[in-house]
């Protein structure tokens, strides 16, 4: 690792104007900047790292009337454990239990874990040896590269530089993305409040829809029936350590009128299962409608030949899931 | 053969060998941090380097500006690889180079090339590398071996490498059969970057025409890391010593003795000091690093500071076995007996100066198990930029899983139980015309069949009550012990203490304990009566290679005890004879010795005693036997191995391996339900170290099958999964505990009838036969979900 500054960061303030000076990155947990910066993944190794963990009080876990409130500080291992946590958005505590690792989830925040850059494997890849589109480059290389863990519902085209428009099909991999999106949480940050919907995205060292200088505060979660009637599932190779190839959340409303599906690791966001939705409104789970929703759920999938596997994965796992629901 | 010859060949009752939880004599300093690795050593004034590494996967560095870099404050130096320096180091071990020891040509992506910086800190040298302009020329490469079978593809190895002269006649063993060839010297010339070699044995033609019917199958073989888990490093000074004349190099880190590093850096042994005692683990992996070497060049260069240089954890992803690709087509009877072998592979030939013993291996297969002889190997090598392959033994099992494979492929074809078909085929104990039974393997299979519930069933047929598929499998296989390497041992009686000095140094495999356990077997003493003296100045050395190595250095061991023994008695016995104690000019009268009188062929030691054969109750302490310092010393060869000579011609002991998997069909994934190892070692010396050696080859055999392979970008030819993360060395959750049950036949012709273990438990294709047996589709490994449900036809 290159030699950089180093801010203990007090107030929100105080790093939201240290992170819009050119060359300053800010670190929660670390969990994810810290292996990046190991690796000089970068075009522009960082010249600060803002500690943002320093900012006192933002790592609560509460109930707030009837809403389920996070601080983006809160690790996830609190989350997992949190008896708050467990009885208001328990797939959210089981999501944060399994994620990485034992000793980095006492680490890793929950801000750190929805903001986190692509596990792309080019995006990764030791020096910079390829500066991809994500990091403002010319190209995705995944797209006639070795594709296995890639977008299997198309890429997101957007701007690397003004009126530069190139494709990313990373996906993203985060644990608690598809969590966040059932259970309809709202991201608060220093500028504003986000919807779910428009929170993750796609841009130039950014899965998300921060602006520069802007800082995720707080996640609520409205205490809603959908918490409560809810499956989470994180598909991955090995048991431990991994990120999830896919993972599912699942959550219905008490009357069953309205179902959110929530798939990751399939496409650059988080990608709502529309069509199975659709087709479940209102409908009592039955074997067969199960294997339609699942078939549903994959509906509009073009997947590369490597990671054509991924749509089976829908299939199954959706299947499953409502079955278990 | 038997271990009957020499000393105590015949012991029927062991104190201390066999016995379970002797401690491991460095595991505290292991387990608790204590223990200092290469990249553990801190020195006062310490440098630190590192290599420039090429980014291409074939490359050559064309010139590089350094001003940058060495502006820097804190960069010492940016040493280029047209150095003069880098002609003062010689050959290391096991990795004789044929270039220059720096190149400018890098052959993989990730190899060391051109530059290396050295500076106060890691980070500044990251800094240095980053400011190094250089100029890279990138050269055709290849990481397709298909694509590399292209007689129109440039050649990408240079003149430097030609091959002629291993096209040679051909090492022949004292049993008359060759081996370790590269080439025969019927052998066509290499084309470009492909190679072809032919082991011809027996008459294929009759084989052919003995066979009712004739099998086609293949077997793939994909690429694999050892991994070894500590970072190779050293650090490295020189020193001034009033002592010695020239100046002393002090080494930490390298693997292996320290008359290897001498010998690189053209010092006396003795000017050498390697303190520290721990390389980390590994399994076989016999190759140094350049971060592992270089450092007293470097120290040199800069004027005797010391230097540390540490690889990181993506640089030690480099490549141990090459892949393969085999089609291989058997002559069978209508009863399932083998008449014939055709083996046509397609091998991965690595980056230059790769193992070629890892990829021209043609002796320790399977095939040599079978009583059919006609047998016939043809393979095609091709040169490629995938990576390098160190000098490891893994290739030996995985050669053997050709004929799992067959067995199994056999068994389905024929409805017969695969452990019928393996009985009806493999020789007998002395040759492969010998049809008797092997007792080591029937006891093997007999106890591996009870202990699975074995009932086989055929493939796809059996689904588990949760809807998985079923499948079982199983392999043989010969248990290994080279006999390559003479052995040293000397033991010294001191002050009434026997004292074992040994160099280490230590990678795991925990020889010293086992030796120390013959030594106090043989000497009636307990383990811990044994004073082990770790110096790097002592001739003994823990490098004995594994299990297999050491039961043969145990022999050595054994024999170096039994000379103490006898001088010990000896001198007791003479000592006895002593009316008189003399302390300077004064005399005064001993007290009489129990044991004056008797000869020292009347005399034995058993638990800290000497004592009267004929009247155990006369005896002297041990540690009072005699005043004199005696020492033994036994050097040589142990007894001829069969797994070395003959490959698997001769069987003495053997192993039986056993899988269970469940295989979920809708999403591809696979449990490994039971694994279970019976194994016939022969003799158990140190059980734990037995059992950690099968945990361990085991565990690399699970992730080969189930998770890890080398995953390259087509477009450039760069690794994209050289880390923790991506790789998926399996976790301990991913696989289960194996089930193992050890018999002990005492056949082996090491110590005591022992033989070892580890390497031939290793295999690329027991789980996915397994999973053939329960879906009835071969899946190349690793059988990952993707993988598997492409197989099965389900994307």
């Amino acid at each position: 690792m290159r030699p950089f500054n180093h801010i203990n960061a007090t107030t929100l303030n105080q790093a939201s104007d240290a992170l819009k000076k050119s060359g300053a990155v800010a670190a929660a947990g670390g969990g994810d900047l810290f292996p990046a910066l190991k690796d000089n993944i970068f075009p522009e190794y960082p010249k600060t790292v803002i500690n943002i963990k320093s900012i006192p009080d933002l790592d609560y876990i509460k109930v707030d009337g009837d809403t389920l409130r996070i601080g983006a500080l809160a690790t996830l291992a609190d989350i997992a454990r949190s008896p708050l946590v467990q009885a208001n958005a328990p797939i959210l505590a089981q999501a944060a239990g399994r994620a990485s690792s034992p000793s980095l989830r006492e680490t890793t925040t929950i801000g750190g874990n929805v903001c986190q850059l692509p596990r792309c494997w080019y995006f990764r890849k030791l020096n910079n040896r390829f500066n991809c589109a994500r990091k403002g480059g010319e190209r995705c290389f995944a797209l006639t590269g070795d594709n296995r863990y890639h977008s299997i519902f198309g890429g997101t085209v957007f701007e690397t530089a003004p009126g530069v428009k190139r494709t990313c099909v990373a996906v993203n991999q985060g644990d608690l993305a598809p969590v966040l999106m059932v259970l309809i949480a709202k991201f608060v940050t220093t500028e504003r409040v986000i919807g779910n919907m428009d929170f993750f995205g796609v841009g130039v060292l950014n899965s998300t829809v921060l602006n520069c200088g802007e800082i995720l505060t707080e996640i609520q979660i409205p205490l809603s029936e959908y918490a409560q009637r809810s499956r989470y599932k994180r598909f991955t190779f090995r048991k431990s350590i991994d990120y999830p190839v896919l993972n599912l959340a699942i959550a219905v409303n008490k009357d069953k009128s309205q179902y959110h599906i929530c798939i990751g690791g399939v496409a650059p966001v988080p990608y709502i299962a529309g069509n199975a939705e659709a087709l479940l409104k209102g409908r009592e789970i039955t074997p067969e409608l199960a294997e339609q929703a699942g078939i549903a759920a994959a509906e509009g999938a073009k997947p590369y030949e490597a990671n054509a596997y991924k749509v089976q994965l829908i299939k199954t796992l959706v299947k499953r899931e409502l079955l278990a629901l | 053969m038997a271990d009957l010859t020499g000393a105590n060949g015949q012991r029927e009752n062991f104190r201390v060998v066999g016995k379970p939880n002797i401690p491991g004599l460095t595991s505290y300093a292991m387990a608790t941090g204590i223990a200092k690795f290469g990249s553990d050593f801190n020195v006062p004034g310490m440098l630190f380097a590192k290599m420039l590494r090429s980014p291409y996967s074939h490359s050559r560095v064309l010139s590089i500006d350094t001003a940058a870099a060495l502006a820097i404050p804190g960069v010492v130096d940016v040493v280029l690889w047209n150095d003069p320096i880098f002609k003062e180091i010689g050959s290391g071990p096991l990795s004789g180079k044929k270039s220059s020891y720096l190149p400018n040509e890098a052959h993989c992506e990730g190899a060391e090339v051109g530059a290396v910086v050295i500076a106060e800190s890691e980070g500044l040298c990251d800094e240095a590398l980053q400011a190094l302009i250089v100029e890279w020329e990138q050269l055709p490469f290849i990481v397709d071996l298909k694509k590399g079978l292209d007689p129109d593809f440039p050649t990408i190895r240079g003149p430097e490498w030609d091959e002629s002269d291993t096209y040679g006649p051909t090492s022949v063993t004292s049993e008359g059969h060759t081996w370790m060839a590269t080439h025969y010297p019927e052998d066509p010339r290499k084309v470009g970057n492909v190679s072809w070699t032919t082991k011809i044995e027996g008459d294929l033609e009759a084989g052919w025409a003995e066979a009712d019917f004739i099998l086609e199958y293949d077997v793939n073989l994909h690429d694999v890391v050892s991994l070894l888990p500590n970072p190779q490093a050293s650090v490295a000074w020189w020193t001034d010593n009033m002592y010695k004349p020239g100046k002393t190099l002090r080494i930490e880190g390298a693997v292996g003795r320290r008359g290897m590093i001498a010998n690189m850096y053209k010092v006396p042994d003795d000017n050498v000091i390697q303190e520290g005692l721990f390389q980390g683990g590994k399994y076989c992996d016999w190759g140094l690093r350049m971060a592992q070497e270089i450092t007293p060049l470097l120290s040199k260069r800069v004027g005797g500071r010391p230097v540390r240089c540490c690889n990181t954890r993506e640089e030690n992803f480099d490549m141990c076995v090459n892949e393969r690709h085999a089609h291989i087509k058997l002559g069978v009877t209508k009863d399932g007996l083998i008449t014939a072998v055709e083996d046509n592979s397609l091998l991965d030939h690595g980056a230059p100066n790769s193992s070629e013993m890892t990829v021209y291996d043609r002796d320790w297969n399977g095939y040599y198990s079978l009583k059919c002889e006609n047998i016939v190997q043809k393979y095609t090598v091709v040169d490629s930029n995938r990576g390098f392959m160190h000098t490891c033994g893994q290739f030996v099992p995985y050669s053997w899983d050709m004929v799992t494979v067959g067995i199994a492929v056999l068994a389905e074809k024929l409805n017969k139980d695969p452990t019928d078909l393996a009985r009806l085929n493999i020789h007998g104990p002395d040759s492969q015309k010998d049809t008797r039974p092997v007792p080591s393997f029937e006891a093997c299979l007999e106890e591996g069949k009870r202990l699975m519930n074995w009932n086989w069933h055929k493939a796809g047929t059996k689904r588990l009550p949760d809807g998985r598929l079923h499948g079982a499998s199983f392999r043989y296989q010969m248990c290994p012990r080279h006999a390559f390497m003479k052995y040293f041992c000397k033991l010294e009686y001191r002050g009434g203490v026997v004292h074992f000095p040994t160099q280490g140094p230590i990678a795991g495999w925990f020889g010293t304990e086992c030796f120390t356990m013959i030594a106090a077997e043989e000497l009636g003493l307990n383990f811990e009566d044994i004073c082990v003296d770790y110096d790097y100045r002592a001739e003994h050395t823990d490098e004995a290679g594994g299990s297999d190595g050491v039961t043969g250095h145990g022999w050595i061991v054994k024999e170096c005890a039994n000379l103490l023994k006898k001088k010990i008695l000896e001198s007791a016995v003479k000592e006895a004879q002593i009316e008189v104690m003399r302390f300077g000019p004064m005399e005064m009268p001993k007290p009489p010795s129990p044991l004056k009188g008797y000869t020292a062929d009347e005399l034995d030691i058993m638990d800290g005693k000497v004592f009267v054969k004929a009247d155990p109750s006369v005896f002297v302490p041990f540690s009072q036997a005699t005043s004199e310092t005696i020492s033994a010393d036994y050097g040589g060869n142990s007894p001829k191995s069969a797994w070395a000579t003959t490959f698997g011609r001769r069987f003495d002991t053997m192993n039986t391996s056993w899988c269970e998997v469940a295989v979920d069909d809708e999403t591809g994934e696979v449990e490994i339900l039971k694994y279970m190892v019976v194994a016939d070692p022969g003799k158990v010396i140190r059980r734990t170290s037995l059992e950690s050696q099968i945990d361990q080859v085991v565990f690399f055999s699970q992730g080969c099958q189930l998770l890890e392979e080398y995953i390259m970008d087509p477009e450039t030819g760069v690794k994209l999964n050289g880390n923790m993360v991506d790789y998926r060395k399996p976790t301990t959750l991913d696989v289960p505990v194996v089930d193992k049950e050890i018999l002990e036949l005492r056949s082996g012709d090491g110590a005591y009838g022992a033989s070892g273990i580890a390497h031939n438990l290793a295999n690329s294709h027991l789980i996915i036969t397994a999973i053939h047996n329960a879906t009835g589709v071969w899946v190349d490994p690793p059988a990952t979900p993707d993988r598997m449900l492409k197989a099965l036809g389900k994307c």
